[in-house]
């Protein structure tokens, strides 16, 4: 009783829509064979480079040692040229000095540093990422750096962000000064990611920078840029002079405020700066609160000794804790302070103090 | 008699077209996935873990947990929480309502002596009994609290958290301790705008037919729902995941009203609300996965679970979050119903000799056959996007499983998702957690 013509419809329905999965299916199986092939090939390379990574590293190893023979390494440079440049970039955070200084020299002379110039023009981000990174390691040796100084100043105007980071570092390795402050106001227009990983290279030059540059910043007036200026220098926790500390630390963007009481723990604080510290232990915001207790401790502020006991007794349990770790760090009088709360009848009291005094008394 | 063939016929016509347009869009979704993994893959090759760990200037993270029990398996989770690699992180985890037992069980495991804790919670939650620290040196703060429900566990921590960013871990995710690292790099980069980060990678393929079925299943989630809602910027936490959200974000919401996953609905609805610049990111890595389903049971509880907490949140959100969302519960509710409803009409039709057998058969092949396309595609697209992840058998095997995979385990799938969404309706507790299998 099916409707006239339905089975017709039906059967060149089911072998259209058949022939189009089979098609689909028999597309996907030859996609599948070609990832298991890429895949083979993957794994053969895998372990072929495992084979040679051994060799080339102990002929690395005798050569950093003050060898001379790079027979062994200029064998493998035509077949294993990535793992040749790989092996030798093993080497980066452990060797220095002259010892890198060969390494560099060994790129450079087998031409794997004009090849990553190169590459670092490539139109392939990934292959740009590399070349660059390569590049910051031999940017070090000064032959290299002839060859590697212009590609690297030109990757810092890249469209991917670990390449120009790549770059900012291997430029930071050069130490010129012109070079340093264009990182750091490098540095100061991109994101919070950028200014982390920039701020552990740029620590070298915390004093040149903090004296000139960072000023600027902070004195730019504009909170981006000056909360940019903040974080790069709380992230190097380096006793810097700030005159405008002050103001930084009665500024009213609460993140202003925030970054520069982190800052005030360990930079000079002028009389100004300590009155607004001490200030601050009466701040509606406990946050504020916190971060002064913690400076004032920092700075062993023996005037603020009357002030941390009052926090002590008023404050809540953190930052009662915070108090007595601030007291315990000024003796003799912070320690004085201490042992009369730690005899005292309020039992949450005398346990922060106890603690405090304890743990102080262990360190000294 | 002729009417009602003819209306049959037309029915099933219709419900064919429709499964093709459900096909049609599953693939389009897995395409998308691959194509974001591998501009993820490019966008970010380099590893900053060790610097990230070091500087000061990383914020803090609270992480946020409300143990279910006391047993010995929670509590090794909670340990493992404890040992996450990141600078600045606290554990908050909240009691929610337990027994006296259960209580004196956690202050002696983790040596808590109570604290006097005082402060405005900007969220209402039950009544706070108590607050405790460890007399060990564990950045760690226990809450016990009146019974309340998850949502009001996890709004106490909020409360008590300290961070400016909230950590969580779905019950069955099997994080390593570093995620924490992985999932802060798409907040650093883009602080002003990144509101959440969702992060896990596909499931390993567990043991017989059940868990290359299983390791499909997560495939096809990992592609679709993580990786081309991340490129529609849609991400919204999936099973074994691990999260992190700006905790500013969670107090304008008001705090959590179910589970995360209904959360981040909230953050999506209200972004585009406002019509804010926002973004949820997806981090493909492997910083977390669900353990590897190796049993038929695992299979079922797993779709369960996943089911019963998407239903309930869509049906809460309704399609205010976006169309995405409306497209994946139309795939997890109206397409099972469509197609069990085809399959059945079509035997009755071809049994009473209504249905002609070529379109009783092209019923089964819109079901069945792409669904076998669908996820040989996942199996591919997935090698292609990251490439390596399986030794080749491994890849063929799954490949394969895909044939028996939509020739009765789909049809059966299509009624446990049903179930789970008219049981949903019914009842407010879902399946809970699958118990890991500590072999496996």
């Amino acid at each position: 009783m099916t409707p006239n013509g339905a089975p017709l419809f039906g059967w060149a329905a089911f072998t259209t829509a058949a022939v189009f999965i089979g098609a689909c299916i028999l597309f996907l199986t030859f996609a599948l064979a070609v990832a298991v092939n890429r895949a083979r090939k993957r794994l053969a390379q895998a372990e072929a480079s495992a084979e040679v990574r051994p060799l080339l590293h102990c002929a690395l190893v005798e050569l950093v040692a003050g060898g001379s023979d790079e027979t062994v390494l200029r064998s493998y440079l035509g077949t294993h040229p990535t793992d040749l440049a790989d092996s030798i970039l093993l080497f980066q955070g452990t060797v220095g000095g002259s010892a890198r200084d060969r390494l560099c020299k060994l790129a450079l002379d087998f031409g794997l540093v004009a090849h990553w110039c190169e590459d670092a023009r490539s139109h392939e981000v990934m292959r740009r990422r590399m070349a660059v990174s390569r590049l910051t390691f031999a940017g070090v040796y000064e032959p290299s750096r002839r060859l590697a100084g212009e590609v690297l100043l030109g990757a810092l105007r890249d469209t991917d962000e670990e390449v120009r980071l790549s770059a900012c570092r291997g430029l930071l390795q050069t130490g010129g000064e012109p070079q340093v402050e264009r990182v750091f106001d490098f540095a100061l227009g991109q994101g919070l990611l950028a200014r982390i990983l920039l701020s552990e290279d740029l620590r070298r030059f915390a004093q040149s920078l903090g004296a000139g540059p960072a000023h600027q910043a902070l004195k730019s007036g504009d909170p981006r840029v000056v909360r940019a200026a903040l974080e790069l220098l709380v992230a190097w926790e380096r006793a810097i002079p700030l005159d405008e500390l002050r103001e930084l630390l009665e500024s009213r963007d609460p993140e202003i405020r925030a970054l520069a009481f982190r800052l005030a723990a360990f930079v000079t604080v002028n009389f100004e700066s300590r009155l607004a510290l001490i200030r601050a232990l009466q701040d509606a915001d406990i946050r504020v609160r916190e971060l002064a207790i913690i400076a004032i401790g920092r700075q062993k502020m023996t005037e603020a000794i009357a002030e941390l006991a009052l926090c002590l007794r008023r404050e809540g349990v953190e930052l009662a804790r915070y108090a007595a770790e601030a007291l315990a760090a000024m003796p003799p009088l912070g320690w004085r302070a201490l042992e009369e709360f730690a005899a005292g009848t309020n039992p949450v009291i005398a346990v922060a103090a106890r603690e405090a005094l304890a743990r102080a008394r262990k360190g000294a | 008699m002729d009417d009602l063939a003819l209306g049959l016929n037309v029915v099933l016509a219709a419900i064919v077209t429709a499964l093709f347009g459900f096909a049609a869009a599953g693939f389009h979704a897995l395409v998308t996935g691959c194509l974001e993994l591998r501009r993820e893959r490019r966008a970010n090759s380099q590893e900053f873990g060790g610097i990230l760990l070091k500087s000061p200037i990383v914020p803090g993270v609270s992480v946020l947990y409300s143990p279910p029990a006391a047993d010995l398996k929670t509590r090794a989770t909670v340990r493992r929480l404890l040992d996450l690699h990141f600078a600045q992180s606290e554990l908050v985890l909240v009691l929610d309502g337990p027994s006296q037992v259960d209580l004196n069980r956690w202050v002696e495991d983790l040596r808590l002596v109570p604290l006097d804790r005082s402060g405005n919670d900007p969220l209402a939650t039950q009544k706070v009994r108590g607050c405790y620290v460890s007399r060990d040196p564990l950045r760690l703060l226990v809450v016990d609290k009146e019974r309340g429900g998850q949502a009001d566990a996890l709004n106490a921590a909020v409360n008590a958290a300290r961070y400016p960013v909230l950590a969580l871990v779905d019950a069955e995710a099997d994080f390593i301790p570093g995620f924490l690292l992985s999932l802060i790099r798409p907040m650093l980069q883009d602080w002003e705008r990144t509101m959440g980060v969702c992060g896990v990678a596909p499931s390993p393929a567990g043991r017989g037919l059940a868990g290359q079925i299983g390791a499909l299943e997560t495939l096809r989630m990992y592609l679709a729902r993580c990786a081309a809602f991340g490129a529609w910027n849609r991400v919204a936490p999936v099973p074994g995941c691990c999260m992190l959200v700006k905790r500013a974000a969670v107090l304008a919401n008001g705090g959590f009203s179910g589970e995360p996953l209904e959360l981040f609905l909230d953050l999506h609805t209200a972004a585009r609300a406002q019509s804010s610049p926002y973004r949820i990111a997806f981090v493909p890595t492997g910083v977390s996965c669900r353990p590897a389903a190796n049993s038929w049971e695992e299979v079922r509880r797993d779709v369960l679970r996943d089911q019963h907490m998407l239903t309930t949140a869509l049906h809460r959100h309704g399609p205010g979050a976006g169309r995405e969302f409306l497209g994946l519960f139309c795939f997890r509710v109206l397409r099972p119903l469509l197609e069990t409803g085809g399959l059945l009409l079509a035997a009755v039709g071809l049994g009473a000799g209504l249905v002609p057998p070529a379109l009783a058969a092209l019923v089964l092949l819109a079901g069945a056959g792409s669904g076998m396309v669908t996820s040989m595609a996942a199996v591919v697209l997935h090698e292609i996007a990251q490439p390596g992840g399986m030794p080749p058998l491994s890849l063929a095997t799954l490949f394969f499983a895909a044939v028996p995979e939509n020739l009765g385990y789909r049809q059966l799938r299509n009624l446990w998702l049903l179930s789970a969404f008219f049981k949903t309706e019914s009842r407010t507790n879902g399946p809970g957690p699958r118990a890991r299998d500590e072999s496996s």
